[in-house]
C-alpha cells in the first residue's frame, strides 16, 4: 500500500520589460531587478530560511520589506526571484484537484504583483509583463517543475526505469503546446559564465539569495555579498546570460523557417539532452536526481520531475499530477511490468512532441511497435485493476481514460476544453485562416505568447475562458482568490500559512520544514516541522484558535 | 492548408458535420448547419477580440528571458 501522497508545482514564469505606452518589448530585459520588484510587491515580511537546505546559518533577522526576494505567502507558499524569474511554489498538497487550485492561486498571485509593481511606476515608464510558459523565441527555458513525496525504500533504480518512459508519453495530455522547434544542445554550453552575486545582507551571516545550488559557490558569492538593500548594477545582471557563440545561438532561435516550423506538443522537449541527472539548467535530464525531502529523510524522498509544461487548462494540470501519482503508486506497489519500457526515451520524447499526425510511434523494449497511446493504456490499465475502489483515485482514472479514448479517436471537440496543446492549436489554426498567415507569421508568434500572459485583459487563454472554451473542473473563481490568501487544511501548509496570517511580523522566516519565530522578549525560537501530515487544521487548528499571540502558542506547542 | 497538419479528424467541423450528405436526414442537415452558421458567428467575434487584443506593438521575436530552473 502507497504513502498518502503529498505533491506541489514550482513555476517559473517568464518575464519581460517593454513600454507602458506601446507594448514594446524593451531591447535590453533586466529579468532580475524586475523580478525582486514583482517580489517586493506583494511579499509578506517572512522570508525563506535556508537553514535546512544549505546548512548555511540560520534564522534571518533585520531585513526589511526592501530587501526580500524570497518569502512566504499566507497561503503557505514560497514566492521568489530564481535564475532571473519570478518562481512561485505552491503549498503541499494532497490531491490533483488542490494541486490545481493552488497553482491557479500562483497564476493571480503573479497577476496581482505585476498590477502592484506597474503601478508604482510612472504611466511613461517601462512595465513588467509576465508569461506562464516555458520557453522564449531566443533559446532558452524555464521550468515548471512537480514535487511527489515517496517512500525512500523504493529503489531509484526502480523509479527511474518504469517512471521515465511514462513522462515521455504523457506529454500527449501534459503539452501546453508550442510553435516553432529549438535545437538546443544544451550539454555544449553553460549555464552561466560566472556566478551571480544577488541580494543584500540581512543583518545577519547569510545572503538572502543565492543562485547557485552548490554549497561551495554559495559560500563564495556570500564572501562577496554587496551592502545591505542594494540593486545590482547592469553588468552583473548582464554576468546571468547564457554565453553561447553566435551559431548556437542562431540555432536556438525559434522558429528558423516555413519548412522547419511545426507545432509541438510541449514545450519543453527541445530543451532535454539526456536520461538521468542533477542538473536542470543545462544538459537537461528526463528523470532529476535531487533528493530534498523536505521530511525524515530515512522514510520519505521527493521525487523533483522536471520535464512538465506549465499548464493553463485545469484538466491538464490535473492529469498532470493526477496520473503521476497514479503511476508512483504503481511503482511503489510493485504493479509496473516489463512491457511499459521503452527505447531511446530521449529522442522519443523529442519525436512524439514535434509528429504532426498525432501518430505518436513509440519503440518498446520487447520489440513491439506502439504508440504513445499504447503506452499510456498499459498503466492506465494497471491503475483501474489495483485503484478503481479508491474514490480519489478513481476520478483519476475516470478523466484519464476520457482522454485517452478521445486523442484515439482524434476527437477534438471532446479535447479542445481540456488540453492546452489542442485549445492553443485550435485558435491559432483559426486565425491563421481568418489572416492567411503562416506559422512563422509574427502574428502566429504574438498569439502563441499571448495565450500564456497572466494579465486576463490580453490573455488569449483568459478570454477563451470567459466565452466558454475552457473545462474548469467546476473550480470558482471565488475559491482561486481564497487559495490566494489561505493554505491547505490537511497539510503542514495550514500551521504555516495560518502561523503567518495570525501572527505577523512575530513569524520571521520558514521553510517547508521549519518557523522561526519571535518571542515578546526578542529572542527567537525554531519550530520544527518536519512531518509534512501533521499542522493541519484537524491536529492543529484549535491550538490555532486558542493562541492569542506567539506566546501562547509557543507555550502550548 | 496551413503549415499546421491537422490530425485525420478536422479540427474545425465536429465530426457530425463531415459525414456524407445523403446519409444525414434533412431535419439533421438543418441543424448541422445551424450549428456551423452559430458556430463561424462565434467563432468571427471571438477571433475580432483577439485581433483587437493583439493590435498593439509588442514584438514577439524580441520576447528574450534568461534561461532558468
Amino acid at each position: 500500500m502507497p504513502i498518502p501522497r503529498i505533491a506541489g508545482i514550482e513555476t517559473e514564469y517568464g518575464i519581460a520589460r517593454r513600454s507602458a505606452a506601446t507594448k514594446e518589448l524593451h531591447e535590453e530585459q533586466q529579468p532580475i531587478r524586475d523580478t525582486v520588484r514583482l517580489i517586493r510587491s506583494v511579499a509578506t515580511p517572512v522570508v525563506w530560511d535556508y537553514a535546512t537546505e544549505r546548512e548555511l546559518p540560520g534564522l534571518a533577522e533585520g531585513h526589511t520589506v526592501e530587501e526580500i526576494t524570497n518569502t512566504v505567502m499566507t497561503n503557505g507558499a514560497r514566492f521568489y526571484e530564481d535564475h532571473g524569474h519570478p518562481e512561485y511554489a505552491t503549498p503541499e498538497c494532497t490531491t490533483p484537484l488542490q494541486v490545481v487550485l493552488y497553482d491557479k492561486a500562483g497564476e493571480r498571485l503573479l497577476n496581482l504583483a505585476r498590477m502592484t509593481a506597474n503601478e508604482t511606476a510612472g504611466r511613461d515608464e517601462d512595465e513588467i509583463a509576465i508569461y506562464k510558459n516555458n520557453a522564449d523565441l531566443a533559446g532558452h527555458s524555464f521550468g515548471c517543475h512537480e514535487n511527489y513525496l515517496m517512500e525512500r525504500k523504493t529503489p531509484w533504480d526502480r523509479l527511474r526505469e518504469y517512471l521515465t518512459p511514462f513522462l515521455v508519453t504523457r506529454q500527449i495530455f501534459t503539452g501546453a503546446g508550442k510553435v516553432g522547434t529549438q535545437d538546443v544542445d544544451s550539454s555544449e554550453w553553460e549555464p552561466t559564465a560566472k556566478p551571480l552575486v544577488l541580494g543584500g545582507k540581512t543583518g545577519l551571516e547569510r545572503p538572502l539569495v543565492c543562485v547557485t545550488r552548490d554549497k561551495e559557490k554559495d559560500l563564495e558569492l556570500y564572501q562577496d555579498e554587496e551592502p545591505a538593500g542594494c540593486l545590482w548594477p547592469p553588468e552583473q545582471e548582464e554576468r546571468a546570460r547564457c554565453l553561447r557563440s553566435p551559431e548556437q545561438e542562431e540555432r536556438a532561435r525559434c522558429p528558423r523557417s516555413k519548412e522547419e516550423a511545426v507545432y509541438q506538443l510541449s514545450q519543453r522537449p527541445d530543451f532535454f539532452s539526456t536520461e538521468e541527472g542533477l542538473q536542470t539548467t543545462f544538459n537537461r535530464p528526463l528523470m532529476n536526481t535531487r533528493d530534498e525531502p523536505h521530511a525524515d529523510p530515512e522514510q520519505y524522498r521527493r521525487l523533483h520531475v522536471i520535464v512538465g509544461d506549465a499548464n493553463l487548462a485545469p484538466w491538464a494540470t490535473y492529469l498532470k499530477i493526477g496520473t503521476t501519482m497514479l503511476v508512483l503508486d504503481l511503482i511503489e506497489d510493485g504493479f509496473v511490468t516489463e512491457e511499459m519500457l521503452i527505447r531511446a526515451p530521449v529522442p522519443t520524447f523529442r519525436t512524439i512532441s514535434r509528429d504532426q499526425d498525432w501518430r505518436w510511434a513509440v519503440q518498446f523494449t520487447n520489440g513491439r511497435r506502439g504508440t504513445a497511446l499504447d503506452h499510456q493504456e498499459l498503466y492506465l490499465n494497471k491503475a483501474k485493476q489495483h485503484y478503481a475502489a479508491d474514490p480519489v483515485k478513481k476520478e483519476i482514472i475516470t478523466k484519464w481514460e476520457y482522454i485517452l479514448d478521445a486523442l484515439r479517436r482524434q476527437d477534438v471537440d471532446a479535447l479542445v476544453d481540456k488540453l492546452d496543446h489542442v485549445l492553443k492549436r485550435h485558435i491559432i489554426e483559426k486565425a491563421m485562416q481568418r489572416h492567411g498567415w503562416e506559422l512563422t507569421s509574427p502574428g502566429v508568434q504574438k498569439l502563441d505568447l499571448r495565450y500564456h500572459s497572466v494579465n486576463p485583459d490580453e490573455s488569449v487563454y483568459a478570454l477563451l475562458e470567459r466565452r466558454g472554451y475552457v473545462d474548469n473542473l467546476g473550480i470558482t473563481e471565488a475559491q482561486i482568490v481564497d487559495a490566494v490568501f489561505d493554505p491547505p487544511t490537511d497539510t503542514r501548509a495550514y500551521f504555516r500559512g495560518t502561523c503567518i496570517q495570525t501572527f505577523g511580523e512575530a513569524v520571521v522566516a520558514a521553510n517547508w520544514d521549519l518557523l522561526d519565530v519571535r518571542r515578546s522578549d526578542g529572542t527567537l525560537v525554531r519550530i520544527a516541522m518536519e512531518d509534512p501530515f501533521k499542522g493541519t487544521a484537524a491536529l492543529a487548528g484549535d491550538l490555532l484558535a486558542r493562541a492569542q499571540d506567539i506566546d501562547s502558542l509557543l507555550k502550548q506547542v | 492548408m496551413s503549415s499546421i497538419q491537422k490530425p485525420k479528424k478536422s479540427t474545425v467541423e465536429s465530426p457530425r458535420e463531415t459525414e456524407e450528405p445523403e446519409a444525414v436526414p434533412e431535419e439533421a442537415k438543418v441543424e448541422a448547419q445551424a450549428e456551423s452558421e452559430v458556430k463561424a458567428t462565434v467563432y468571427d467575434e471571438l477571433l475580432d477580440e483577439i485581433d483587437e487584443m493583439l493590435e498593439d506593438e509588442e514584438q514577439a521575436q524580441r520576447y528574450t528571458q534568461l534561461s532558468g530552473e
